[in-house]
């Protein structure tokens, strides 16, 4: 299969492979170096990531990075979170081109340049977040956390109930 | 048919998002957010753009018939196009069908529409247009599909190099036509200075040889007639490897557009062509001339499939040709039965050509089971055999000519014109 990718395709796999990786290994500036074994094993979901673009498998190359960074940073907020998370956008904007098709398809210029917009325009919330973050970082306690977190859930929530198909939507 | 369904995208926006606020709720760590802040607004974006209705997808192709080796495009009209952003479309690879992109595999933006280009690559009946379409919404959060289509089924004519023969036919019999006729009549072609008789028109008195011999006479012309040919296709097997119209050729390709070739130059000089497949489906088409007869045979040739005829014997097939016919037998000629037959038209004083249409590399196909050795062997024996009928009915006084081009009948036909002036003696 993987003979198959025509080279659009190849670039695409690499960011796809490379890009959960970066997001792990951006930490290290920070003197907060990922042991070897989370490595490999991010790499494992990555390359099986890069190979199924359209399996679930990439959810555990993504959130496997999310957890260790939250686990990791016990206190501050490092500058570097934002390259990560960057990594992490690029990683899953290159699966969502790649899952368009089969292996066999060659990626349409068209769609590279909007996603490649979109991308950088959707990046952008994570540094506005990162400076709301760090300048309530002195006053913000846990409970904030919580309320924030919650409201944000429950919109979210109410976003999918309200736009995710129903059975009443299969019938039709 | 199918509906909209979240995306593998949009589940994991969702999931990893999740899992990133989950996280930072749970042990109070704004890093998480950061992390999975674009991920957020992707997944957001993904379910805001839920397509609302079902979408209409027809996909169709330009021509019902094509020639070989040309091609036409695959058009995608999809309703409502504004809540479908990207289609993907993988085209089912078909034997003699050639695709453009080759992996047949095609993506693109709704709006910035690219073409599916399909050209099949060798004569008969294909089918193009099978594949199967995904839709996918703004953002990638829903997709639609795969859905397959069938496609259609297109009659591939075959091709043939036009040309222009200047032989006559042997023995034209019809009205009017280009062929010079046997008989006097008012053509342009000169057959002889007579002795006036009454009737004749007095532009054509030879004044110079009436006033030298003291007696009228006049200039004599031939008429000029049409003739009418019988194109016999054999097609009891096909030897050898096709590759389409610009590769190897196998027997049956040779027939089929040496049959185009000949059919076309004939009906072009305004001649009754009639076509008769030695075949399973007994494709035939009566005598007849024309653009539209052209395109009748033509048409039929396009059905044509190697095998056996169900219903009759090869040496009791009726042509119903009539006298001054030109028979042409497109064949490989390892029947038995298609020497029989031309030996059985030959002999009803029909001036009867075959093609040879066996290619110069050809060998049996054969099972895996069977010893190659043996396997060459009787394929030896079988062309020697091959080689003891063709030298039978070259003796008989019928021409054998390989498929040159389509100047491969001229000089051929001209000899049996020729032949055909010439005094016979009967015998009773």
């Amino acid at each position: 299969m993987i003979r198959r990718f025509p080279g659009g395709g190849w670039a695409l796999r690499l960011v796809i492979f490379l890009g959960p990786i970066v997001a792990l290994l951006a930490a290290s500036p920070q003197g907060r170096t990922p042991p070897t074994w989370l490595v490999v094993v991010v790499g494992i979901f990555s390359f099986a990531f890069a190979v199924m673009p359209e399996h679930y498998v990439g959810n555990g190359a993504l959130a496997i990075v999310v957890a260790w960074w939250t686990v990791e940073m016990e206190d501050g907020l490092p500058l570097s979170s934002i390259a990560a998370a960057a990594a992490l956008l690029a990683a899953h904007l290159a699966g969502t081109l790649a899952s368009y098709g089969p292996a066999r398809l060659a990626p349409d210029a068209g769609a590279v340049l909007l996603w490649a917009r979109r991308g950088v325009l959707v990046w952008t919330i994570a540094p506005l977040t990162w400076l709301v973050v760090d300048a309530e970082a002195g006053r913000a306690t846990s409970a904030s956390y919580w309320v924030i977190g919650l409201a944000a859930g429950l919109a979210m929530a109410v976003l999918a109930t309200a736009l995710y198909p129903s059975s009443g939507d299969r019938r039709m | 048919m199918t509906e909209w369904r979240a995306s593998g995208a949009l589940a994991r926006a969702l999931l990893v998002s999740g899992v990133g606020l989950a996280l930072a709720l749970v042990l109070g760590r704004p890093v998480a957010v950061v992390l999975v802040a674009p991920l957020v607004v992707m997944g957001a974006a993904g379910l805001l753009n839920k397509p609302r209705e079902r979408p209409l997808v027809l996909p169709g192709t330009t021509y019902p018939v094509l020639h070989e080796g040309q091609g036409t495009t695959s058009r995608l009209e999809i309703e409502p196009a504004d809540e479908t952003e990207f289609v993907t479309r993988v085209a089912a690879q078909a034997e003699h069908v050639a695709l453009r992109p080759v992996s047949g595999v095609l993506g693109h933006l709704v709006d910035r529409p690219r073409p599916l280009h399909i050209s099949p690559r060798r004569w008969g009946q294909r089918r193009i247009g099978e594949e199967k379409v995904a839709l996918f919404s703004r953002w990638a959060g829903y997709r639609w599909g795969p859905v397959a289509f069938v496609g259609r089924e297109v009659s591939v004519l075959p091709t043939a190099a036009a040309y222009h023969a200047t032989a006559a036919a042997p023995q034209p019999i019809g009205l009017i036509g280009a062929h010079r006729s046997g008989r006097e009549g008012d053509g342009t072609e000169f057959s002889s200075v007579r002795a006036y008789h009454s009737g004749d028109r007095m532009r054509r008195i030879n004044w110079r040889v009436s006033l030298r011999t003291g007696s009228l006479h006049v200039v004599s012309t031939r008429s000029e007639e049409d003739t009418a040919l019988l194109l016999i296709v054999d097609a009891l097997a096909d030897y050898g490897v096709s590759q389409g119209v610009d590769g190897d050729e196998s027997s049956l390709d040779i027939a089929m557009r040496a049959t185009t070739a000949i059919a076309q130059q004939y009906i072009r000089q305004g001649d009754r062509v009639s076509l008769r497949v030695v075949g399973p489906g007994a494709e035939h088409v009566g005598y007849g001339s024309g653009t539209r007869h052209l395109r009748r045979i033509l048409g039929q040739m396009a059905h044509t499939r190697p095998g056996l005829p169900h219903d009759v014997e090869v040496e009791h097939i009726d042509f119903r040709t009539v006298a001054g016919t030109m028979v042409v037998v497109l064949s490989p000629m390892l029947s038995d039965g298609m020497a029989t037959l031309a030996v059985r038209l030959l002999r009803r004083g029909l001036p009867v050509i075959v093609v040879d249409t066996l290619p110069d590399d050809a060998a049996p196909s054969v099972s895996t089971e069977t010893d190659p050795e043996i396997a060459s062997l009787a394929w030896r024996m079988r062309l020697i055999e091959r080689r003891h009928v063709l030298e039978r009915l070259a003796a008989a006084g019928c021409p054998i000519v390989a498929w040159h081009g389509p100047r491969t009948l001229e000089e051929v036909v001209r000899r049996l014109a020729l032949r055909a002036q010439l005094p016979r003696a009967g015998v009773r």
